[in-house]
This record gives structure tokens, sequence and C-alpha cells, in this order.
């Protein structure tokens, strides 16, 4: 998704052309141009995609409804009149047949879960209960959403959103009843603003820009005072103490970001034997040394130290967040690296959660297994470091790593994973093509096209889904499309073994001559780099294009084995084709 | 009873939120001499309307649970009472 081409088509059956204004104007990004579908007219524009406001543009859309007018059964349930259940999910099932086939016009839909105003309370209690032939309206709303998300969540391209959690942060003034009989508007500038800022955080989820690193600082960021004064006994954290007990629970919500993919790193002003003996030893310490990926504890300017550790984690510094106590520390952070993201932080320590959850900087469309083991990933890199610096040459490390490519066409098994790191890749990406999930299972399945996803795994863990290529043939001539790379193994011989599985295709199929076309980006030269300088392949003179010519085979290094998967279950044992060398 | 300095202050807070979807082009400016409505106003007539609700509730706040600024004569009075920061002011605390 083109995250600087943003048109959502917003389709209600209530006012949301403020949401729309918001939307275009707020000052996070992206700016987001909308478009409102005509008022209250949500199935027959769900349903027809002839209709002129599918015609301007739209690559999103929002579909936000009021239960009662989307759901009649529930508008019964209002009127006390008896519904069953079955009769309640028929028409959800319905209505969310209807979101999904309008997905298949636009890259993104976002689907605000449905709610009631807060002053509506019914009968009370009895509103949660249920009986034969009528169910309590309150209990058919969360029948409903959760029947809903049921239907909805295989669907890569419907983003559910929480609208009651934008009721309940703008309280009374959510709604208002007079704005509603007065302009047909439901919600509150309030749930507006709340809303766009959520549509917002998703959409730079997709577009692959949401934080990767927080460097976190030590004392009174990650524990109260100062450890090198008052030792780890000293410390506030945990136990029975208002301010001890805030630690613990930021603490417990940074190591929730990181097993959902965030990566945690340490840069503090400290002694360092200190400082790590305080992370193991403290008992009341939630995060442990093996959940942060790397740390710089030393006297030195921390804006240094934050440049180290992003090149040490191989990540941009646009991926990162800083979260320090001190406001000099922030702003000269700030200061020295601008892409870094420093947000203000508050003086009051049992903010802190808070403030990590107010940020909205993570999201992302789904969390992979790759996602959820990528820090024990960079400990692992850790030791690789470790190998590599006790080894006497490259060949002979490159040896000891016993490496392992696994490629396997797209299926079910990879293509979240696939998808996020197709569009996510930028150095190591000789076309920075984007597409999704649906569009990059299409491609694969198209005759005389190859597109394989690459799993990598070595001596001391596994990489995950890390590379993806794919080949076009067409009669005797082959391009390759698509190779991309994670800069984690990149550097490693598993370019050459990716290229190989593409040759392979082509000459198969009967290609003479297999075409690379390098297309510049901002931020791909190292792959660039790599087919220039490492590939082996004859290239013209801009060195743009490079090729083989397949009346000779392609040298493949002979430290990998390479292996095929079928990609249907990424839980399945991949058959191994041929022992090591591969391809040799 | 509320001063004019809280009500105008309790108009600059609707003004706030009510730019947050007014765009860069037809920000409302905290100002007396500011135009609500009429010629040279900047709110259409949802923002107007949604101008006004973000007003009466606030005042409500302030210690006035009964004010409304939606019945017939407020609506009779818009194209004067309304039309700058200040008139809308000197209304609220006329009908206070």
């Amino acid at each position: 998704m083109d995250i600087k081409n943003i048109h959502c088509l917003l389709i209600a059956d209530h006012t949301v052309d403020q949401l729309g204004a918001i939307l275009k104007s707020s000052d996070d990004s992206p700016v987001v141009k909308a478009s409102v579908a005509p008022f209250d007219q949500v199935q027959q524009i769900l349903m027809n995609p002839a209709l002129s406001c599918w015609k301007e543009g739209a690559n999103a859309a929002l579909v936000w409804t009021r239960p009662e007018r989307a759901i009649d059964a529930f508008r019964r349930i209002l009127s006390r009149e008896r519904v069953t259940q079955e009769e309640l999910f028929a028409e959800v099932d319905e209505f969310a047949s209807l979101i999904l086939r309008a997905s298949d016009r636009v890259e993104a839909v976002f689907v605000p879960l449905w709610t009631m105003p807060a002053w509506w309370r019914g009968t009370g209690g009895l509103e949660l209960k249920s009986r034969p032939g009528a169910i309590g309206a309150v209990r058919a709303l969360m029948l409903m959403n959760a029947r809903l998300a049921e239907k909805l969540e295989s669907n890569s391209k419907v983003h559910l959103l929480d609208a009651s959690r934008w009721m309940a942060s703008a309280g009374k003034n959510a709604t208002n009843p007079k704005l509603w009989l007065m302009t047909k508007a439901l919600y509150s500038l309030e749930v507006f603003k709340d809303a766009a800022a959520d549509i917002k955080a998703i959409l730079r989820g997709i577009a692959g820009l949401s934080k990767k690193l927080i460097v976190l600082d030590l004392d009174d960021t990650l524990w109260g005072g100062v450890v090198g004064e008052n030792g780890w006994e000293g410390v506030a954290l945990g136990g029975h103490d208002p301010v001890g007990e805030s630690f613990a629970d930021f603490q417990r919500a940074l190591k929730g970001l990181k097993n959902t993919g965030v990566i945690l790193g340490i840069v503090s002003k400290n002694d360092e034997k200190t400082a790590v003996a305080a992370i193991r030893e403290n008992p009341e310490m939630v995060l442990k040394d093996s959940d942060f990926a790397g740390w710089r504890i030393n006297w030195l300017d921390k804006a240094t130290n934050i440049k180290e550790l992003a090149e040490e984690l191989n990540l941009g510094h646009d991926s990162i967040i800083f979260i320090d106590d001190n406001p000099a520390e922030r702003a000269r952070v700030k200061e020295s690296l601008p892409l870094v993201t420093v947000p203000d932080w508050p003086a009051d320590k049992m903010l802190y959660t808070q403030a990590l959850h107010a940020l909205r900087l993570f999201d992302r469309p789904s969390v992979t297994d790759e996602d959820m083991g990528r820090t024990d990933m960079y400990v692992a890199e850790r030791q690789r470091t470790e190998a590599k610096s006790s080894s006497v040459s490259m060949e002979d490390w490159l040896a000891s790593l016993q490496l392992k490519v696994t490629y396997e066409p797209l299926g079910p098994g990879n293509i979240k994973r696939a998808a996020q790191l197709f569009n996510k890749t930028n150095q190591m990406n000789l076309t920075t093509r984007r597409m999704t999930e649906a569009e990059l299972l299409a491609w694969g399945q198209e005759k005389n096209h190859a597109m394989y996803a690459y799993r990598v795994a070595d001596r001391f863990g596994d990489y995950g889904l890390t590379g993806l290529a794919a080949v076009a043939v067409n009669g005797a001539e082959a391009t390759v499309t698509d190779f991309l790379l994670s800069c984690r193994v990149m550097g490693r011989g598993v370019e050459k073994g990716m290229l190989t599985t593409l040759l392979d295709f082509a000459k198969k199929l009967g290609a003479k001559k297999t075409t690379a076309k390098y297309i510049e980006s901002k931020r791909n030269k190292p792959c660039h780099d790599y087919f220039k300088d490492e590939s082996g392949l004859p290239k013209n003179d801009a060195a743009t294009e490079f090729w083989w010519n397949h009346d000779q085979d392609f040298p493949t290094p002979t430290h990998i084995t390479l292996v095929q998967g079928n990609g249907a279950d990424a839980s399945a044992d991949p058959q191994e084709i041929k022992n090591e060398p591969a391809h040799a | 009873m509320a001063s004019k300095q809280q009500i105008t202050d309790a108009i600059y807070s609707a003004i706030d939120e009510v730019n947050a979807a007014q765009g860069s082009e037809n920000q409302i400016a905290k100002d007396p001499k500011a135009i609500l409505f009429g010629q040279g106003g900047k709110l259409d007539s949802l923002g107007l309307l949604t101008f006004v609700l973000q007003v009466e509730q606030r005042v409500q706040s302030a210690g006035h649970p009964s004010f409304t600024l939606t019945d017939e004569k407020a609506m009779a009075d818009t194209a004067t009472a309304f039309r700058t920061v200040d008139s809308l002011s000197d209304y609220i605390v006329s009908r206070l």
C-alpha cells in the first residue's frame, strides 16, 4: 500500500464528514484523503461496485454502522421483540459477507465494532441475560461483535477497530443526543480524533512503518532510583509500593510488546557491571537480560550509543523510539538523531504504562512466529558474531554456520510473513515492488511464474522466513521480477542460493537467458552492490542489468544446504532434495 | 454567574476542539473579533452546530446545567448572536 497516496472512502449510516476532515488534516502521518459515500446507504454501497463512490480512486474504506441500523434483528431486540441467536447471527453473517465482498475493491477496510451510546442502559442487568427467544441487548451486542470478528478474521485486508475504547476515552462527551438529532452525527469530535489516530496507526503498520526497537534508559525509567548509588536492592521495583509497582507494570507492558516482535534495547549512563547485575539478580525484574537484543551501558553520549546500537541491530533510525525520564537526554537525542522518535515522557512515574500504551507506534496487521521470536534471533546473532571473531577466515566462518536454506512456494502457511517481508524490505530489494497478500498469491500462481519464500537456519538458530524472490519466464527469456532478503541474513551466501532456485526454474521451463534489472530506490544500494560485486552475474556497463546464460550451470556456494519445502503449511517438514553441497 | 472572560475562554476551548476538523486553511482564530457565522465565517452548517453544542456543553459544565444555545430563541438570534466570538460571549452572558 502506497502510504503517500491513501484515499479512504467513508461508508456510514451516521454523519462522518468531520472524521474525513480530521483524517486529512491531523498532524500525524499519513495524510489520508477521505471522501464520504452517500449517507445511510451502507448495504447498497457494499453490494454494488458500480456505484460512483467506488470510482473516485479509493484504496481504503471505512464501514461504520449503528448496530440497530445494520442488523435489523438487533433493532427488534431493542424493541423487546423475540429474536433467536440464530436469526441474529444470520444477519451478522450476511453483513460480514458484504464487507468481504467490498474488500476486493480496496487494499484495506476498517470496521469499527458496534457500540451503543454511553447514556443508553436499557433495563440494566437484564440486558446481559438471555432466555429462549429473547436476548438482552448488551449481550446481543457482545455476541454480534464476536461473530463479526470471527467472520472477518480470515481476510487480512479487514481491520476491526475497538470503537468502545474511543467512547470510554471521550467519556460523557462521546455522544450527544442533540448532535444526533440536529446533524445525524452520532459521535463527537473527540471520538473522531481517536478513530482517525487508530486508523492512521494501522495504516503505518500496513506500510511497515511501525517502530521496531524501543531503546530504554535504566535509572528512573525501568526502575525507580539510581542503581549505582543504591544498589539493586535499593531501587524501587515491584513490592508493595505504588511507585515500585508502577515500574513492574511498565516492564510487563514492555515485555508484552517484546513478545509481539518489538525489540528492546538499553542505552544508559551507568557502570555496565552494576547495571547488568541489577537486571540479572533483582528478583523483581520482569524483564530479563535475554529480553534485550543489545545494550550500551557506559558513560558516553546517549545519541552516539543509540547510533551504534542501531548499527549493531541493523535497524534504521526511523524504526527506533527512545524512552528516558531525563528531559535533557531526550532533547540531546532529538537534536542529534532527528529520525529517532523521542516521546515526551511523564514526570509522574505512575503514568509510564499509560504513556507507553498511548503511543500508537507499534500497530501491525498481524504477528508472525518470526515476530514473536525476534529477540531470540538477535541473541543468537550475538553468539554468531562471537564465532566470527574466533574463526580464521570468512570461508571458515561461513562453513562453521552450517547454513540451511529452505525454499517453498507461497501458501496459507507463509503468506502473512511473506507479504510483511515483501512490503517492508528496503535494502536488499531489487525492484521494491509492493503487493498485498492476495496479489502475491495470484502472481505466484500464474503460468510460468515462480515466487519462492526462503527460510534460513544455521547452527545457532532459525532466522525464519527471511527471503522472497520471483521469476517470470516468457519463452527463451526469463526475468527476475523480485529479489529481496532480510538484512539479518545478508552477506552469508544465501543470495546465491536464492539465485540458484530462480535460475533452475527458468532453465527447466526452457529459458536460454535470465535477466535481473535493478530499479534504484532511496535505500536499496546494498542490493545493487551485491549484484554488481558479488553475484557473479555478467552485467551491462551501467550495472543496471545482470543476466545468466543457461548454456552453463550457475556456480552456487558450497557452504549452504538448499532444501525444497511445500509452503502449504509452515509447520510441515520440508523435503530435503539435496544434501550438501546443494546445487553445487 | 460566569464572567464574560470565563465565557470567552469556554468559546476558545470549543474553537480548539472544532479546529481539529477545520483543515489548515479554515482555522478559526481565538480572537474576540473572529467571525463565526455569516459572511467571512469558516464554519459550515455541520461545523457551526458542532461548535454551538461544544460551547453549550462547556457553559453547562461551568455551573449552568440548564443553559441551552439550541432553543428556538437562540436559533432565531443566530445571525447577530453568533456573528463573532465577542457577540456570542455577550449573548451567552445575557442569557445566564
